[in-house]
């Protein structure tokens, strides 16, 4: 997976300077806990539907092998073909051989994060083949040529005017019109669209779950546009990850309850699609052939690993929407197609750690992400975990590494960390000014507390250490 | 041997060496159980699905669909022409009830047709419609209309997802419908700002007839 998360530090230092960017991600940092927040409130056994989401997840992961074999099982069965793909480019030539073979030229695409991990439209497209994202956000940012900045919400960067702009560079401008608001632009993407749904010889999806009972791949949008991608053309593969299988409808239906929920604040997205394979006899419509390509590309090596439970992930976005981080940076800064907590546990994984060292470390492990998780993966634990292993993997003594030597000095010798932090609290009182809410806080630190004051005011502390307190109170 | 077939023994081997040595995996729990305070019935669905922007209406009879029909039609100031899809039960007779509306058995055209569909059933704790590919429906009328009408019978309307996985087991014992689509409201984005605009790519607007009877 091709990332540019090496460049972390200077793309999140542009990111802040983004005013575009910043107001997109105050509308996610203030709208979306609070829609999920909702969404919860009504349903009053979600807390024990995470639980079961969690169980289920990780008994799938336990069995993964019967599942995926039960599954491509039944989709033989229903006469369509499974495929496996060990690696990225494996999954990118299976499906360009399918292509071939159709004889296709023209392709259309519902979103799928898979794809955009394995680089697919690149790959088809060096092969000759005509591409069209159809989810509008992924349509806009590929006549962009951009990367998703958010995994459910890909054009979150992209303000309206930028969508007016880049629709009349692609589209035909005369029959285009001025495209002066949100309801214009959407009926010109339709109609645009309606064009590619109805000449395009294969459709591509991803799936979000794998029904191992049924052999269903389970497909979530809320634009339909995935229905028309897996109806119109007369061949649909299904492109997706081999930890999205689930055992039984039962547990498709856990999963989907707390998904758009966790998601964006629905009961349930306006479209899930099940399909069980190609067209029947004496059915007047629907693809002749039936492909679905299941893609390891590094998740197998990671089963039986600590970052086991990062598999459970079932996409939902709801790390990034309640991030500190992310809803400072959005998603580019991460320089992944995975941003956010997930993305920043998901990244090492799969393009390897030294590429993307900066990510667990883009975490002030404030706890939201695993708070919200609806499959209760650990987050910051995972990041920790990734933590440790860069830090132990450089090879020279830096800056980090001394301050965390000198930490750890000072928690072996209690004295040392009374007295230092005694004198910390006290400079530290000293340096503060009277400020709002009855509150003393520091305006500007010296040295390497710069970096914080520099942009923001640090609440000064109370002037004693909680062990002086401690002493105080029992006296 | 393939290389689809070299990796397919690949990643199924690596997952086994994962697991070699865990614990046994415990058996399943029983389906889940929604609280019987969450457990709704066909006002919930209608809510629901109200919520969702999709509209509905209640007749007594199944011969009463065609007049809600052209209600809904003359009402939202539509093309008096209407798709209707094999799997709703009504012959031409009933249909003459509607007149001036035109009826067509389809297909639905590029855009801005209104489709008139039965339903497999409704699943009350979301809103949701829940209709079956067949060979008398193309299933990408669905997603082509402009205005998709659904009749679902009040007895089709179930409480959970569950209960739908019980009659489904129940009605395709081994050989499931190619394709399921639940459907709840009209299609829509966010990818244009906040709130959602409706009609992204299939129906911008959802009508549901709940037969009584």
């Amino acid at each position: 997976m091709e990332t540019t998360s090496r460049q972390f530090r200077q793309l999140s230092r542009h990111a802040l300077e983004q005013a575009t960017l910043q107001h997109s991600l105050d509308g996610v940092r203030e709208i979306m806990p609070r829609i999920r927040a909702a969404a919860l409130a009504e349903r009053g056994d979600f807390d024990a539907l995470c639980d079961r989401a969690r169980d289920i997840r990780e008994r799938t992961l336990r069995q993964l092998d019967s599942y995926l074999e039960a599954f491509e099982r039944r989709v033989q069965a229903a006469g369509g073909t499974v495929h496996w793909a060990a690696t990225g480019e494996e999954a990118c030539r299976i499906v360009a051989q399918i292509c071939r073979d159709a004889g296709a030229e023209r392709l259309i695409k519902s979103k799928s994060m898979v794809t955009e991990e394995i680089e697919l439209n690149a790959a088809l497209e060096r092969d000759g083949f005509t591409v069209t994202e159809t989810d509008l956000g992924e349509y806009i940012i590929q006549l962009r040529g951009e990367k998703p900045s958010h995994i459910l919400a890909p054009s979150l960067h992209v303000t309206l005017d930028e969508v007016a702009e880049t629709f009349h560079q692609h589209h035909d401008i005369e029959r285009s019109g001025p495209l002066t608001n949100a309801t214009e632009m959407l009926a010109e993407a339709r109609s645009i669209m309606r064009d590619k749904f109805l000449q395009a010889d294969v459709g591509i999806t991803g799936a979000n779950f794998l029904v191992a009972e049924t052999g269903a791949a389970v497909i979530v949008t809320n634009e339909g546009n995935a229905d028309l991608t897996a109806s119109l053309p007369d061949t649909h593969i299904v492109v997706t990850g081999i930890e999205k299988a689930v055992p039984t409808l039962d547990d498709v239906g856990v999963l989907l309850r707390v998904l758009a929920r966790s998601a964006i604040g629905e009961r349930l997205s306006n479209y899930t699609t099940f399909v069980h394979g190609p067209r029947r006899d004496g059915e007047a419509s629907g693809p002749a052939n039936y492909h679905v390509v299941l893609v390891d590309n590094g998740r197998s090596e990671m089963l039986g690993t600590e970052f086991q439970d990062m598999l459970r992930c079932i996409r939902c976005s709801a790390c990034l929407n309640h991030c500190p981080v992310y809803t400072a940076i959005g998603g580019h800064a991460y320089g992944s197609v995975y941003s956010g907590p997930m993305g920043a546990v998901l990244t090492p994984a799969f393009a390897g750690l030294p590429a993307a060292a900066h990510l667990p470390n883009a975490s002030t492990f404030c706890g939201r992400c695993e708070a919200v998780c609806p499959v209760r993966i650990p987050l910051p634990s995972l990041l920790r975990r990734w933590r440790q292993r860069e830090l132990n993997a450089r090879p020279v003594m830096d800056g980090q590494r001394f301050g965390l030597g000198l930490w750890r000095w000072l928690n072996h010798w209690p004295p040392a960390y009374s007295l230092a932090i005694r004198c910390a609290a006290r400079v530290l009182r000293r340096l503060s000014v009277p400020g709002r809410g009855g509150q003393r806080w520091i305006r500007r630190l010296p040295l390497l507390g710069a970096a914080w004051t520099d942009c923001r005011d640090l609440p000064a502390p109370p002037g004693r250490t909680f062990q002086d307190e401690w002493r105080r109170r029992r006296s | 041997m393939s290389s689809s077939a070299a990796a397919r023994d690949s990643i199924l081997q690596a997952i086994r060496r994962a697991r070699a040595g865990a614990d046994a995996v415990p058996d399943a729990p029983p389906a889940y159980r929604t609280p019987a305070a969450l457990l709704g019935g066909i006002e919930q669905f209608c809510a629901y699905a109200g919520e969702e922007a999709a509209t509905s209406e209640h007749v007594g009879r199944m011969e009463d669909v065609p007049p809600a029909v052209l209600r809904y039609v003359t009402g939202q100031g539509l093309a008096m022409r209407v798709v209707v899809a094999a799997d709703l039960d009504l012959d031409a007779a009933v249909w003459a009830a509607a007149q001036p509306l035109q009826i067509t058995g389809g297909p639905v055209e590029r855009d801005g047709d209104t489709l008139v569909t039965g339903c497999y059933a409704g699943v009350a704790e979301a809103g949701a419609l829940i209709m079956l590919s067949s060979s008398g429906v193309p299933n990408e009328a669905k997603f082509l209309a402009a205005t998709h009408i659904a009749a679902v019978r009040a007895v089709d309307i179930l409480p959970t997802f569950e209960a739908l996985w019980t009659r489904l087991r129940g009605d395709f014992t081994d050989r499931w419908p190619r394709t399921m689509n639940w459907i709840v409201g009209p299609s829509r984005t966010a990818d244009l700002g906040v709130p959602s605009k409706l009609g992204a790519h299939g129906p911008a607007r959802v009508h549901i007839i709940i037969i009584d009877a």
